[in-house]
């Protein structure tokens, strides 16, 4: 791409399709699929990877853990990666496109939304970091072990990454790079950690952490855990998946980063709390106990150096991919300002401390939000637009206005998703209410399933498809 | 719309806006230029590049029911 001078409004706009909202042309795309898959891939992998791997092991054994975990991501994935694929037809994050089926001002709401919940796990993220941190210390002979101080450990985290963020797309290219390594060291490292400590084989054996097998319906409440932790990558999917130069690359490179390369952590990470129970670890769900159980204290400590760091590069690279997505809201404001907008939002649900307590029902909240969103999303792009928008109006105050900027349509469809979720699952109990629906779809497959039913159904009703199609009345041209 | 009159509508705009505020022309050119895209990608001939097949449809299709079996066969190990 050639750049113009930054202070020009050409090097503005120039800017704005790099890190904005301004669609990017075919010739400016640079991810090809090894490039897309390799991005996706480095921002998912991440050690929220091993607390997810944690969490299903205390339900699950080592194989069906690892069965779920690439079943359910690489199934349900397909429904995120379909989103790339409009997303780097037309050059546009999805939010853009969303203006279709939700409205104007509707997408603002889902946005506002969807975002908080998604930075989640950016403070799980911190909190990792600050019990790695802490751990090391100890190991010293230094107790920081205390509420405050971990708190205070994690705050690093997001600041550090602030830091690099603000720095601009050089710094978190570079973090990328160093994230990137940093990950995979970690990785192999506890694969040739459990691989050398002789357990392995007993681990395959073991029951699930909890002591008791699965039934058939706890089975599905890990695989409604997995299916919710896919979800949560669709807030960003939109700002990487732009840039792919092909459709096809966007596809395959979002469906073998964000879910290929994802499924492998997450595995490793069942692996490496089985291994721990086996050695006799308590079941706490927390990583960085299980990386000192396995690996002892030098090799435990080298990986808990190696989390620490890739954290920080998460962070960077989370504050600075979110923060391009949050200027769907307002694109005139300031790059710099959002992501330090974010970083404090980080801080608070720190220092709240809450999110690790309740994960079950943070991922209910994901899988809430996300699941009948990228359902809408789906559903009226390729069916009920039959892959065509009336691009002109994606930005401008025209046909996607609606009703006062919200498409009603879209509306009761989303609500009807969100009840059929509480209809079958008590997130806040982590039980299932209707057990027949729950155990063949999950909460969130289920609530999916019924906000893409009636949309369409709703969309098949003549005078409710002149009001979703009112952007090709006239003669409109769409592509 | 050109990229040159993209330019000219932004730094009128940007002229009118309040002394010491420059959101609003920034705004306008930004608003400015993704309507100037969005016609460049609506004229005949615009080239999307590789559109994705039927062939990665039914191959996304059958990997998709494959590792549904997955998922729920992974309870009988």
């Amino acid at each position: 791409m050639s750049a113009a001078p930054p202070q020009s409004m050409a090097g503005l706009v120039d800017r704005e399709a790099r890190f904005g909202v301004v669609p990017l042309l075919h010739a400016q795309r640079m991810y090809s699929l090894v490039d897309l898959a390799f991005v996706a891939g480095m921002f998912a992998v991440a050690t929220w990877c091993y607390v997810q791997g944690a969490r299903i092991a205390t339900i699950m054994t080592m194989p069906q853990g690892i069965a779920s975990t690439f079943g359910s991501i690489l199934a349900f994935i397909a429904l995120v990666s379909l989103v790339g694929v409009f997303t780097a037809r037309y050059g546009l994050d999805h939010w853009i496109c969303q203006r279709a089926d939700l409205g104007y001002y509707g997408v603002v709401v889902l946005l506002a939304v969807a975002m908080p919940a998604a930075y989640g796990w950016d403070a799980i993220n911190a909190q990792i970091f600050g019990n790695s941190l802490a751990k090391l210390l100890g190991s010293a002979g230094v107790d920081v072990s205390g509420g405050w101080w971990l708190k205070g450990l994690a705050l690093l985290c997001p600041l550090s990454g602030l830091a690099i963020a603000l720095r601009g797309p050089g710094a978190v290219k570079l973090a990328t790079r160093v994230m990137g390594i940093v990950l995979v060291a970690v990785g192999v490292l506890i694969v040739v950690i459990m691989l050398s400590s002789g357990d392995l084989a007993d681990a395959w054996r073991a029951e699930p952490l909890s002591g008791e097998r699965a039934d058939w319906t706890t089975y599905m409440l890990g695989n409604e855990w997995t299916i919710a932790f896919v979800l949560s990558w669709f807030p960003v999917i939109g700002s990487v998946a732009r840039l792919s130069r092909t459709e096809r690359g966007a596809n395959w490179g979002l469906w073998l980063g964000y879910g290929v390369l994802m499924a492998c952590f997450v595995a490793i990470g069942i692996a490496l709390a089985h291994v721990a129970g086996v050695r006799g670890a308590t079941a706490t769900g927390d990583p960085t106990d299980y990386m000192l159980d396995v690996g002892g204290p030098w090799l435990g400590s080298l990986a808990l150096i190696l989390v620490g760091i890739a954290n920080v590069t998460t962070s960077a690279v989370g504050l600075y991919a979110t923060s391009l997505s949050t200027k769907v809201l307002r694109p005139s404001w300031r790059y710099g300002r959002v992501a330090t907008f974010w970083a404090l939002y980080i801080t608070v649900m720190i220092l709240w401390g809450g999110i690790w307590e309740y994960y079950d029902v943070f991922l209910a909240v994901i899988g809430v939000i996300n699941g009948p969103a990228v359902a809408l999303l789906l559903a009226d792009y390729y069916v009920v637009r039959r892959q065509k928008y009336n691009l002109r109006d994606l930005f401008r105050r025209g046909s996607y206005r609606y009703t006062r900027g919200f498409n009603l349509v879209a509306a009761a469809a989303f609500a009807c998703g969100v009840v059929a979720y509480f209809a079958v699952y008590d997130p806040l109990a982590g039980t299932a209410r209707v057990s027949a629906v729950f155990d063949v779809f999950t909460a969130s497959g289920f609530s999916m399933l019924v906000t893409a039913a009636a949309y369409c159904a709703l969309a098949a009703v003549p005078s409710v498809r002149r009001y979703l199609l009112r952007d090709r009345a006239d003669g409109a041209a769409v592509r | 719309m050109t990229q040159a009159a993209t330019d000219e509508v932004a730094v009128e705009q940007t002229a009118e806006a309040p002394s010491g505020d420059g959101s609003s022309g920034r705004r306008a050119a930004i608003d400015a230029a993704c309507i100037d895209r969005a016609e460049q990608m609506l004229r005949p001939g615009y080239d999307f590049g590789r559109r994705f097949s039927h062939l990665d449809w039914w191959v996304l299709a059958a990997a998709t029911l494959i590792f549904l079996v997955f998922m729920y066969a992974g309870f009988l190990l």
